[in-house]
């Protein structure tokens, strides 16, 4: 009996979130569509990104989440790499030294080649990451994946 | 061979070393962290929260807003 009550109920609660998310997915599709569209160095190009970053940004002032001191978290770092520290990151000392050698270097290496590109010329024979991905953002529907990849990375990182 | 060829294959090893890495740590997911976790543990303190938001919209502003500067 009541089951019968409800059902129709739930059916139509879910129905309606649905639909809300397909309109939002939809929104958000057409406002990349349209923002990926703009000429750079433009006020409405400004203005898009602006409006997203600075939504994001607001958001993440809000977080409630507890965030420790940057030394505090140095000194878990730090903690992390032996073995008294191993127990608050749930890995081993050895696969945060691996990660920290690892991810550091290439993060590194990059920092370092980019910067050899940036002070190196032409620029033709000694392309940046920024030229890179300029040659292939000129086509639209490359600048409008990169834009969903963008805005999935803010998201992704509001969430952490 | 040219300086351009060198500086692309550069590029393209660090591509792949990262895709690499990225592919072993989600393989042997206790015994190496993923991009993502060093993300999340970056993000555990307030400085490193910002330094990477702020990264991120600095990144959408240069690849959408000042595209065509290099």
């Amino acid at each position: 009996m009541d089951q019968r009550v409800i059902r129709p109920g739930l059916r139509r609660s879910r129905q309606l979130r649905a639909a809300g998310d397909a309109a939002a997915l939809l929104g958000m599709l057409a406002y990349t569509w349209v923002a990926s569209a703009l000429e750079p160095f433009t006020w409405p190009a400004r203005i898009t990104i602006g409006v997203l970053g600075i939504g994001v940004l607001a958001l993440a002032a809000r977080a409630h989440r507890r965030r420790v001191t940057l030394r505090h978290w140095w000194l878990t770092w730090r903690a992390a790499l032996r073995h008294d520290g191993a127990h608050r990151t749930g890995r081993s000392p050895l696969a945060w030294r691996t990660a920290t050698l690892v991810w550091g270097g290439l993060i590194l290496a990059v920092a370092i080649w980019e910067l050899t590109a940036l002070f190196s010329g032409p620029r033709l024979a000694h392309p940046t990451l920024s030229s890179i991905t300029d040659l292939v953002l000129r086509y639209h529907a490359a600048r409008f994946l990169a834009y969903l990849l963008w805005m999935a990375l803010g998201v992704d990182l509001l969430r952490r | 061979m040219s300086w351009r060829t060198i500086t692309m294959t550069v590029w393209a090893v660090l591509a792949v070393s990262a895709l690499v890495a990225e592919t072993v740590a989600l393989v042997v997911t206790d015994r190496f962290p993923a991009a993502g976790d060093v993300l999340s543990f970056l993000m555990r303190s307030r400085f490193g929260r910002w330094f990477l938001l702020l990264g991120w919209f600095w990144l959408g502003w240069h690849l959408f807003v000042r595209r065509g500067t290099g």
